[in-house]
């Protein structure tokens, strides 16, 4: 599949397939593990608290990919792994922030408590996090395409060769992040089972 | 002169680029092999989890 030639970029403008939906799979998972979270706030369900869980640390595991793909790209375009972007350091700061996460998780000891504080934690970070990575890096000058008056992709995908491949490959790095999450849930409740029969 | 360079460039810069032109191939390429391997460590982990809750039973 040709793509279009552009000056740098060249045959890397291909990463577009890989580094973005790691990302587009990020916040979806971390959008249903929120959801979870609230769901286990009203219901009080054990079920919620370790799906919510699961979400997350695939959406950790994805933003982790998303970070190091991306770092690879900025050296052979940008000539340097890291500059202080406003859209690479905010999304540093969203991971800093999920990783605060699991180790809220891991460092309460009483089940119940540790549900229900990380779920609050949870609702409060997906925002938090939104605003980060979406909304702060527009608002200021930045390298990062898409943002702060530099253009996405989009615009030079002139007879839309990108988006055919784009666009499946978002949902298949979606189907694949929401299956990773679902094997540690079935795992998890395997677990459960067997520790604590009734 | 310098409008038919830009001209040309223009014209460059809409055509496109097949795979034999390899040219920052390997950056695509790296970056497919950092999520395969990512995708590894976390069944690797998987497995070992799976592995000592069948040696519980």
């Amino acid at each position: 599949m040709p793509v279009p030639a552009l000056p740098i970029l060249e045959q890397s403008i291909r990463n577009l397939y890989y580094h973005v939906p790691m990302w587009f799979g990020m916040t979806l998972l971390l959008l249903v593990s929120a959801f979870y979270a609230v769901k286990f706030l009203y219901k009080q369900n054990e079920e919620d608290d370790l799906k919510s869980a699961a979400y997350a640390n695939v959406g950790i595991f994805y933003g982790v990919m998303g970070l190091i793909t991306g770092m690879i790209w900025a050296k052979n375009t940008w000539g340097t792994y890291w500059t202080n972007d406003p859209k690479l350091n905010s999304a540093a700061i969203g991971m800093l922030i999920y990783l605060a996460y699991t180790v809220l998780r891991s460092s309460i000891e009483d089940e119940e408590k540790k549900a229900r504080v990380s779920a609050v934690y949870n609702v409060f970070s997906f925002p938090i996090f939104c605003v980060l990575v979406f909304v702060l890096p527009r608002l200021t000058d930045s390298l990062h395409p898409g943002n702060g008056g530099n253009p996405g992709f989009n615009q030079y995908d002139l007879d839309s060769r990108l988006r055919m491949v784009f666009y499946p490959a978002v949902i298949g790095w979606c189907i694949i992040g929401f299956w990773l999450a679902d094997l540690s849930i079935r795992f998890k409740k395997l677990e459960n089972k067997q520790t604590n029969p009734l | 002169m310098m409008l038919l360079n830009i001209l040309i460039q223009m014209q460059q810069s809409a055509t496109l680029v097949n795979a034999d032109d390899t040219h920052k191939f390997f950056v695509p390429v790296m970056v497919i092999a950092v999520i395969f391997i990512g995708i590894v460590v976390y069944l690797i982990n998987l497995d070992r989890k799976i592995k000592k809750l069948e040696e519980k039973r």
